[in-house]
């Protein structure tokens, strides 16, 4: 097989770096728009609150596509085939959950973050605590967009890799910082548009030039006119190649992490009612389902021309299928929009991410130090923390990890070991406490650190592609992270020692989980129920055994 | 226990059962069936519209079976709140 490195590129790079630069204005028009709409700390980091279900939900799917998965979807399921396909399709779900068992809850008593209601729940402490995997987490994520950008210049353009990425990450900082999130709003909707349309333009044109009527007619499902001749080149494209437990380590782990991806839930908050918020989730669907399955179908067809083609992709190359099978099949107009279509699905994640960070510093660090800082000060230390972490996060990205997308998935399992047993038991159960949640946070997170492969690799749980994911890993440190916090709670709460302090802890905080759900009185038997910790303390540790027991995760 | 108390424990048992009993959907829409068919491989050999069953049935139920189930949820959940919201207010 032949080696395909650097075979294909713009041979006259003036279309896409006009576009980009076109996308870029207009980008810094709304921001400069939005700035003036910018008042208070809340506007900066939340937006106003009268955004509707539909513009919500397209902007939330904007915030959730990345480039990993513009680009590095593709490369995913090029390696694994159909298992990551159907990973994808998995977190169409997150949004909706999320909604259902935390986003309204939240909604109802006005706390925009996640991290203030652990605070407001718990104390100080598993604040704390929250607060840093969250940075942590939205970090690695940012730092996966600035250096596919980087990659994508490099790779299409032949610029330089660190110049690129200190001009795009620099532009890019500059507009999320001037238009906080009003501005994040009506980009991350305009940059969607753009995606959505960079995706689907080239998708018919690629089908038409395969031969493939039905594709070309609805790229989404429509190509199975195909699959024969894909089955006669390649037989094996449609195996299974995850076992049932590798699928469940990654609903575990990925699910408990998006739940507590604070860039998201954040936009609960700028609906102006319990209805407008729940509104989010059908259009959410609707525009991931249109992005994930273009996806899909890209990768399908990647599959396909690189089998017939005899051409081997070297691993680094893999993220760059999409612009390379739009210049194979098309012409460098479409190319030029497909460029644009990445950067915009990069810089749409970037938007939440960077004020995800700035509302973290702001908020939960800088505000716990300094309790008295008047609104107009806060703003302030808004935007200079937003540029702040965006800059660290470019500096950081001059000598970047290996693979990106597996940085990115890795810190979403680890989000979720600290943050998901607080957060959804805490808004569901009286009977959790600060003890069990500090105890939860810490154990979650620190074992599976321990577990994974890529820093004590002698105790690692699972091998290959899933641990070095975080799923294996993931499954069994988030069951042991939910275990943690039942069974320290409720021992907590017999022991003298602390029976004040949680009878204390609950005045506050019976009122807060009732008002989450809707009611204005205290009910001494709401959410008070033991029998379901204890019915979850069981299927963890079933889940927790099965992640340890013998045998593979993929089939090979 | 009087007759609005009564309610205020069905509207409390059914916020429940909705989110537990839709959770449970939502995932199953979106990675039930790659979970039946990993497990029953038999399944595998079965094929709906030119694609592998557990493919075609991904794109059914991720996007337009999730979205009928959201619609359902919401619609329920929706009603849900606006009796509790007239119990609590019919207290004040």
């Amino acid at each position: 097989m032949k080696e395909a490195t650097a075979l294909y590129f713009f041979k006259s790079p003036i279309i896409a770096v006009g576009m980009l630069i076109a996308c870029t204005v207009l980008f810094y028009l709304i921001g400069a728009y939005s700035k003036n709409l910018t008042k208070t700390a809340d506007d900066l980091f939340v937006g106003k609150r009268t955004v509707g279900g539909f513009v919500n939900g397209f902007v939330v799917a904007a915030m959730y596509v990345s480039l990993s998965m513009f680009l590095g979807g593709a490369a995913l399921i090029m390696k694994l085939k159909g298992a990551i396909m159907y990973m994808w399709l998995h977190w169409i779900v997150t949004v909706p959950l999320m909604l259902c068992v935390f986003g309204i809850l939240l909604y109802r008593v006005k706390i925009p973050s996640p991290i203030q209601f652990v605070r407001m729940r718990f104390g100080e402490t598993p604040g704390i605590i929250c607060a840093v995997v969250t940075l942590v987490t939205l970090i690695m994520y940012a730092l996966g967009q600035f250096i596919g950008c980087a990659k994508l210049f490099e790779v299409l353009f032949s610029w330089q890799y660190v110049p690129g990425l200190l001009l795009s990450g620099l532009l890019i900082v500059g507009y999320i910082t001037l238009g906080g999130q009003i501005g994040a709003t009506y980009n991350a909707l305009v940059q969607n548009m753009i995606l959505m349309l960079a995706l689907y333009v080239p998708a018919v044109l690629i089908f038409k030039a395969l031969g493939s009527t039905s594709g070309a007619i609805f790229p989404f499902f429509g190509y199975q006119d195909m699959v024969p001749a894909m089955l006669e080149r390649y037989p094996t494209f449609f195996n299974m190649v995850a076992t049932p437990r590798a699928f469940f380590g990654l609903i575990v782990s990925v699910l408990m992490g998006e739940l507590c991806l604070l860039h998201l839930v954040v936009r609960t908050f700028s609906a102006p009612t319990v209805r407008a918020a729940r509104a989010i989730s059908p259009w959410f669907i609707i525009s991931m389902g249109f992005t994930a399955t273009l996806v899909f179908a890209y990768s399908f067809v990647a599959v396909y021309h690189f089998q017939q083609s005899g051409i081997a992709l070297a691993d680094k190359d893999l993220d760059k299928l999409v612009p390379w099978l739009t210049l194979i099949y098309t012409n460098e107009w479409v190319g030029g929009f497909v460029v644009a279509g990445a950067v915009a699905a990069a810089i749409s994640a970037l938007n939440g991410q960077l004020l995800g960070t700035g509302l973290i510093m702001t908020n939960d660090i800088i505000g716990r130090i300094k309790t008295a800082l008047s609104d107009q000060r806060r703003v302030r230390i808004g935007y200079i923390t937003t540029a702040l972490c965006g800059l660290v996060t470019v500096l950081i990205a001059i000598n970047p990890p290996k693979f990106l997308t597996i940085s990115i998935m890795w810190g979403i399992t680890f989000i979720g070991t600290a943050c998901a047993p607080v957060m959804v038991l805490g808004s569901w159960s009286k009977r959790v406490n600060s003890k069990g949640a500090i105890l939860a946070s810490l154990i979650g997170p620190i074992s599976f650190i321990i577990v994974s492969p890529h820093f004590v690799k002698s105790i690692c749980i699972g091998s290959g592609l899933w641990a070095a994911l975080g799923f294996s890993g993931g499954m069994f440190s988030t069951a042991l992270a939910f275990i943690c916090m039942i069974c320290f709670s409720l021992i907590a709460e017999r022991m003298p020692a602390y029976k004040q302090v949680i009878f204390e802890e609950r005045k506050s905080s019976d009122q807060l989980i009732e008002t989450m759900h809707g009611w204005s009185s205290v009910s001494k038997e709401r959410y008070e129920s033991t029998g379901w910790l204890y019915v979850i303390v069981v299927v963890c540790i079933g889940v927790a055994a099965w992640s340890l027991m013998p045998g593979p995760w993929l089939i090979k | 226990m009087d007759e609005k108390e009564k309610k205020r424990k069905q509207n409390y048992k059914t916020e429940i059962y909705l989110t537990c009993v839709f959770s449970f959907i939502f995932v199953f829409c979106t990675l039930g069936w790659q979970i039946l068919a990993a497990a029953v491989p038999k399944i595998q050999a079965v094929w709906l519209f030119g694609f592998p069953l557990q493919y075609t049935m991904m794109f059914i139920l991720s996007v337009p079976g999730l979205l009928v189930m959201w619609l359902i949820y919401a619609k329920l959940a929706n009603e849900n709140d606006e009796e509790r919201e007239a119990l609590e207010s019919s207290q004040d």
